[in-house]
């Protein structure tokens, strides 16, 4: 049997663990292809004009995975995070996907429940592979082989690396890099170098480092953002505000790229507090950059060079940063 | 304490009586117009969805008019609703308007949702506060019968704008009035003088249209451009999914109902879990609203709203499988009043002409 799993949403967080746990059950795995013109017509197409570009992405990949699988997975993640939700689009996808008019493959749309249950997790993985084996210790041994890719991944992650390099064997040049900058964004935004015009390459090009919230430990990022007075509900809202936080002032990078989608529901007021609690106080250099089915590489890249141009001018003239808060 | 909120369609006659009645001193928000609109806009997050603006945009001529504590609602999410207080405080704070805020929100835990509570309680006896909060429900359910009936009244009104000179006296009785029977006296004037309107042997003939989708955009009159009363004017019967008493009802956990609960269920062919919003409930009112026979139905959300965009997905093929017609209005700032009327006049024709053709056989 062969499952495709469409590169889209949390694809580069967690197909290391989807296809470790999917291979122990013996179903191979099947990723679409990377994003291109073609699949991003055919999602601009079938989608809602209003959703944001990344929703409108799993149309195209579940048809460019049309004719190559048996089966779509695509969960249905209410929360990553006790008591916390994903973005509300998250909880209903495998909704629009059924109710749309495209000829896909039948979808797996488990939910993966972490919000209301504290093992929602395991749970969630658990009615999953029930579907493809009634053995339930074969069906924890393929959790616990998932939960192994998955640590792996993230330790190569915290080296530095960038989930392109290790999934898509990207190769990006290394050498002492003369800028850092953060990127704050969605995996899904930043990894997607489609839609993102080529961000990654772009920096690395220009002889920056792109750090992004994949390369910190989970937890101490969302520490972080515990010091809002009032929590934020959002898993992806608190991992903006608390990379946004650590990056800022453990002073880890020069400047910061804000990567926020159109009509990014969220976003739009995280991105308000990130600028209003962390950047504007202390004038952190900043840009954002907004990205929909419109943005051009070209574009991206004329800003980039001005803003790290900006950014090595500011170092050389040292003493650059107020205080912290 | 000066104390305003944001005025939220008719519910602000009750909050306003409620607030009264416990002794606050309040300064009612000014009623919405395209002044708060580009306030609102001015200083919002630029993505943020509409009614985030128009409250804020509210806040500030609240505070214009001498208002120094705000009165408003938090959430648990997945909606943005729920962090609309965070945000907007923020944004008066770096303004420099110096406010307090009184935010009843169940996250900070029952202790801080209490200490709110108790500030609202303003020192009043259990009587009291048993007594105002009595006379604010009956409030809400005589505003939302008001709204209902103006909605059969309107397609048979003599002059344009007739059955709204009834409801602004009826509003203006409502805000006056102190006790449940001055209630009764200003809905039974305004029954009497609606029923002599109404030619219920015609009603039936009427084009029926559904109203549905995320709830202030459904029940905020300049949100929506007035969408009830521009249908009416053309001769359309417009009903609502939904009035105030139904959101309190479902918002509010004391009031939880177990019908309206229910009712959600038969969406769950189409959207499996709740959404947040109203984005599974909007499914849930298309299809009732075809079952009892509608022509047609419109869908409102403010541009962007997440759980809306979900229903939005899902609208096409509940309108297939139940042979409804649905229009999906997205509203925000740059909406306007002339595009609106052009495809409610649209919409309302197409359904005409279905009508016509289903009833000739």
């Amino acid at each position: 049997m062969k499952v495709g799993i469409p590169r889209v949403l949390l694809f580069y967080r967690y197909y290391p663990m989807w296809k470790a746990f999917f291979e122990s059950l013996g179903v191979e795995v099947i990723p679409s292809s990377i994003t291109n013109k073609q699949i991003m017509d055919a999602s601009v197409e079938h989608a809602v004009s209003e959703a944001c570009l990344p929703i409108k992405l799993a149309y195209g990949h579940i048809l460019d995975l049309k004719d190559k699988v048996d089966y779509v997975f695509l969960p249905r993640i209410v929360g990553l995070e006790y008591k916390t939700y994903m973005c509300p689009k998250f909880l209903g996808l495998p909704d629009m996907i059924r109710n749309s008019e495209i000829d896909a493959p039948p979808i797996i749309e488990n939910t993966i429940d972490k919000r209301n249950l504290r093992d929602g997790f395991l749970r969630g993985f658990f009615d999953l592979g029930r579907m493809f084996t009634k053995n339930k210790s074969r069906i924890l041994k393929a959790y616990l082989e998932g939960l192994s890719a998955l640590k792996e991944y993230n330790k190569k992650l915290e080296t530095g690396a960038s989930p392109l390099e290790i999934i898509d064997g990207e190769k990006f040049k290394n050498d002492d890099p003369k800028i850092r900058i953060g990127i704050v964004g969605h995996c899904y935004e930043i990894y997607d170098e489609f839609i993102s015009g080529g961000m990654l390459r772009t920096l690395n090009k220009l002889g920056a480092k792109a750090l992004s919230m994949e390369m910190f430990d989970w937890k101490t990022i969302l520490k972080d953002a515990d010091v809002l007075p009032k929590r934020l509900f959002w898993t992806f809202g608190r991992e903006l505000y608390g990379t946004a936080r650590y990056i800022i002032r453990n002073r880890l990078v020069d400047g910061i790229i804000l990567v926020v989608a159109f009509g990014c529901g969220p976003d739009s007021l995280v991105r308000e507090l990130i600028e209003r609690d962390l950047i504007k106080p202390i004038n952190f250099p900043e840009i954002t950059i907004t990205i929909d089915e419109h943005s051009s590489e070209l574009g991206l890249v004329t800003r980039l060079e001005a803003f790290i141009d900006m950014l090595s001018r500011r170092k050389q003239s040292e003493n650059n940063l107020s205080t912290v808060w | 304490m000066k104390i305003t909120y944001p005025p939220f369609g008719d519910a602000r006659i009750a909050i306003e009586s409620l607030l009264r009645d416990l002794g606050h001193d309040i300064v009612p928000p000014p009623p919405s117009t395209n002044r708060t609109l580009s306030i609102g806009v001015k200083y919002a997050p630029e993505f943020a969805c509409l009614p985030l603006k128009i409250t804020l945009g509210n806040y500030i001529e609240s505070i214009e008019k001498g208002a120094d504590t705000i009165l408003m609602l938090g959430g648990i999410g997945p909606c943005r609703f729920g962090y609309y207080a965070e945000v907007q405080r923020r944004i008066l704070k770096n303004l420099g308007y110096d406010v307090n805020w009184i935010i009843l929100d169940l996250s900070n835990g029952w202790i801080n949702l209490f200490k709110n509570i108790r500030k609202l309680i303003n020192g009043k006896s259990i009587i009291t506060v048993v007594k105002a909060l009595k006379l604010a429900w009956k409030k809400v359910l005589a505003v939302d019968e008001i709204d209902k009936t103006a909605r059969r009244a309107r397609p048979f009104e003599r002059y344009k704008g007739q059955v709204d000179e009834f409801i602004k006296e009826a509003h203006r009785g409502l805000e006056l009035a102190e006790n449940f029977s001055d209630v009764d006296m200003v809905l039974d004037e305004y029954r009497e003088r609606t029923s002599k309107l109404i030619d219920s042997n015609l009603l039936d003939d009427l084009v029926k249209i559904g109203i549905v989708g995320e709830f202030y955009v459904v029940l905020d009159h300049f949100t929506n451009f007035e969408i009830a009363r521009r249908l009416g004017e053309i001769g359309v019967l417009a009903e609502n999914a939904f009035y105030i008493e139904d959101i309190v009802r479902i918002y509010f956990p004391i009031f939880k109902s177990k019908d309206l609960e229910e009712k959600v269920k038969i969406a769950i062919p189409y959207i499996k879990r709740s959404v947040g919003g109203e984005g599974q409930r909007t499914i849930a009112h298309t299809i009732e609203f075809a079952e009892r026979g509608f022509d047609g139905v419109i869908h409102l959300l403010p541009f962007t709203c997440m759980p809306e965009i979900v229903s939005e997905s899902v609208l096409e093929r509940v309108s297939k499988d139940y042979n409804i017609p649905t229009l999906t209005l997205s509203i925000d700032e740059q909406t306007g009043l002339v595009g609106i009327n052009t495809r409610l006049e649209a919409f309302v024709d197409m359904l005409r002409a279905k009508k016509k053709r289903r009833l000739a056989g």
